[in-house]
């Protein structure tokens, strides 16, 4: 008894001196915040995965800390392990009181985001791609199908052989657009391309989309898409196995096989929560459904960390094909039957 | 005797309180050993646990359901069995309480929620008591048996909640559950509901039971020894499966409180290791019912604080489960070390 009397003593004299510290540095913290009035204070739930994950997340909170260097903001944020802990989390945010948005990350959080938004009125959301119909919601959503129209683009003039291919992960209405929007570019930039169109069926199956792209390889596509989630690492891998191009979706994969992967088409989180911010900052934030493209820069395409250098004039026609889209001279389709008269319509 | 008795039942709890304090100290200073301020990280804690009226209904709410799988794992450990299964028997519990919530229908709302509560516990119960069957038939340990029955529980639910039980939308999720049958919140806004009185209310029928009945008396019995309960006239094989059904049936009730009062469905992944915890939590109380509620807030207040560390410093809400795993430790060794001295004490005893 008297050695663990002796040792709690000891404990406590050294956690005394540490403690010491430590309330400094609180104090210090304190100071900070006080020295520089936050313009806005911002909550932002995270999707699962968390930071790190050189995706979503990351290139969401790429926006936040923007926001934070250029306009003053203050946040805090949480990084949920399930999806039950959503709700938990934009409940103890809106709780406070304090946070002038909160942001939810991912489109599993709306379930979560329509129910607190119910119960806080006065709290303002924002939901990144998934739609909460409330009059303190701001959803964004994202037409993908403009960044598939430029990917597109770019294959129908990096193919040889006139073939270009695509491996979606469903035939689902979300991937369709994708589709529609790549067969358009393909063929609005290059009138000869024919696109071969396969689906996996699932999400998590990169050994079918691997047999998929590899089959469309040996038809004589010689640039396949993948438009299948964690399925299209399987395209990737075929095109190295047949030593083709392949293209990247989501976020910028070119870094997973650089000598193959020409580019990526990306969505760009940051600059639609920068955006956002902004606006709360500027006192002019509202509510609503917000479908974003090229002209709001939610989706672009990437060329970084590809070994394979595109040619000059290439990119130059998509951004000629970019700078029309942004106009709306051009209204690329997210049907695919859509796609023929888009074509007929703009010769 | 009694008295005596009775000091050692004391000087447990202080224990108990000795090692939670010891254990906050030390992870105080791996705190500050990994470049944070324990102070800072204490203040935020207890604001995040007790600071406000909000505050406390979140430690509560969190205590809810350990207070159920506390007291499921300590009513094994008085029976002489370990029940690690609390975890996948509260996601059986949880998903029968949904599926009778939203598919029964036509019956009063109190009943509906009773039937749905007793589907629960039943269902749980004989999850648990899988692991107690095998013990008596075929002397598989219950602890291995229990453990797989949770990847088995919680995958099968996962199944049923993504694919033939799914709601519509993008989330595994069941049907919202009709109002009628949804526990009432204490305080609004928060998640704290009903559940934690019915929390209370079964630790103590558990008190009395394991007190006043001749089962109660039985599973203690079997606790204490097991071939002396039998040579005793213990029905062994009865008590085994006795002690694992009752076990289960609580555990599945922090499904129930889940389910029924945080969520208002049964949506994948809802306990984030309540199960788990419930070991902790009856540990530290002691296995005795009461201790097991106040071990569970305790829990409660862990969590609360650390989601509030988490959420407004740098610091990792999860030096909340370095607490937790210290706490076991102190109270674990202390255990040894009075064996040892019991053992010197008896051995200088025959010495003289």
């Amino acid at each position: 008894m008297k050695k663990i009397v002796a040792c709690l003593l000891c404990l406590m004299m050294v956690l005394s001196l540490t403690v010491g510290c430590g309330q400094k540095a609180a104090q210090d913290n304190a100071e900070d915040g006080n020295a520089e009035e936050a313009t806005a204070k911002i909550g932002v739930v995270l999707g699962i995965g968390g930071l790190g994950d050189k995706s979503f997340n990351d290139n969401g909170y790429a926006g936040i800390v923007r926001a934070k260097d250029e306009l003053g903001i203050a946040f805090d944020y949480v990084e949920p392990k399930d999806l039950a802990e959503f709700e938990t989390y934009h409940r103890e945010f809106s709780q406070d009181g304090q946070y002038d948005l909160i942001i939810g990350l991912g489109f599993d959080q709306a379930d979560a985001i329509k129910k607190v938004a119910q119960e806080f009125p006065e709290q303002k959301f924002l939901l990144i791609d998934g739609v909460v119909e409330a009059p303190n919601v701001a959803s964004a959503i994202f037409k993908d199908y403009e960044k598939a129209c430029l990917i597109g683009a770019f294959a129908g003039q990096v193919t040889k052989t006139n073939k270009v291919g695509v491996v979606g992960g469903m035939d689902i209405p979300l991937i369709n657009a994708f589709v529609a929007g790549y067969q358009a570019g393909a063929k609005y930039i290059n009138s000869d391309a024919e696109v071969l169109v396969n689906y996996v069926g699932a999400w998590k199956d990169p050994n079918t989309a691997k047999e998929m792209a590899i089959s469309m390889y040996d038809k004589g596509a010689d640039i396949v898409l993948q438009a299948a989630g964690g399925s299209g690492l399987g395209v990737f891998s075929a095109a190295e196995e047949k030593d083709k191009y392949a293209i990247g979706a989501d976020v910028n994969q070119n870094a997973l096989s650089p000598d193959h992967i020409v580019v990526s088409a990306v969505r760009r989180l940051d600059n639609v929560i920068y955006d956002q911010i902004k606006k709360v900052v500027d006192g002019n934030w509202e509510s609503g459904v917000f479908n974003l493209g090229l002209k709001e820069e939610a989706v672009s395409y990437a060329l970084e960390d590809s070994n394979i250098e595109m040619p000059q004039e290439y990119i130059d026609k998509v951004e000629e094909l970019k700078a029309k889209i942004i106009a709306g001279e051009l209204v690329i389709p997210n049907k695919i039957e859509d796609v023929d008269k888009f074509l007929t319509d703009n010769k | 005797m009694k008295k005596l008795l009775k000091f050692i039942y004391k000087t447990d709890l202080l224990f108990s309180l000795a090692a939670f304090i010891l254990a906050l100290l030390i992870s105080g200073i791996i705190i500050s050993l990994s470049g944070y301020s324990p102070w800072e990280a204490y203040v935020t804690m207890t604001a995040g646990a007790f600071g406000s009226p909000n505050a406390v209904a979140k430690t509560l709410a969190k205590a809810t359901p350990l207070i159920f799988t506390g007291l499921a794992v300590a009513f094994s450990f008085k029976g002489g069995l370990f029940n690690i299964g609390a975890e996948g028997q509260l996601y059986m519990g949880g998903f029968a309480a949904a599926l009778v919530g939203i598919y029964v229908q036509g019956l009063p709302g109190i009943l509906h929620l009773f039937l749905a509560v007793v589907a629960a516990g039943i269902v749980g119960g004989l999850w648990s008591t899988i692991a107690g069957y095998l013990k008596i038939k075929r002397g598989t340990h219950e602890v291995i048996v229990t453990i797989m029955l949770n990847y088995i529980a919680i995958f099968l639910t996962n199944y049923f909640v993504s694919y033939p039980f799914k709601a519509e939308g993008m989330i595994p999720r069941t049907e919202e559950l009709p109002a009628s049958l949804q526990l009432t919140r204490l305080l609004p806004h928060s998640q704290l509901t009903t559940g934690l009185l019915m929390g209370i209310a079964f630790a103590l029928i558990v008190a009395w039971f394991m007190k006043n009945t001749v089962y109660g008396y039985e599973i203690k019995a079997m606790g204490f020894n097991q071939d002396a309960a039998e040579a005793g006239g213990v029905n062994l094989k009865r008590g085994i499966l006795l002690t694992m059904f009752i076990s289960g049936f609580l555990a599945a009730m922090a499904g129930v409180t889940e389910v029924l009062g945080v969520h208002g469905y049964f949506i994948k992944g809802f306990s984030p290791g309540y199960g788990y915890d419930g070991m902790a939590v009856a540990v530290m109380g002691r296995n005795n019912p009461l201790g097991v509620v106040v071990s569970a807030i305790l829990f409660g207040a862990l969590r609360s604080g650390g989601m509030l560390l988490d959420r407004v410093t740098d610091i990792p809400g999860d030096f909340v489960v370095i607490i937790q795993a210290l706490v076991i430790i102190f109270i674990a060794t202390p255990a040894i070390i009075k064996k040892v001295m019991k053992k010197k004490e008896r051995r200088q005893g025959n010495g003289n």
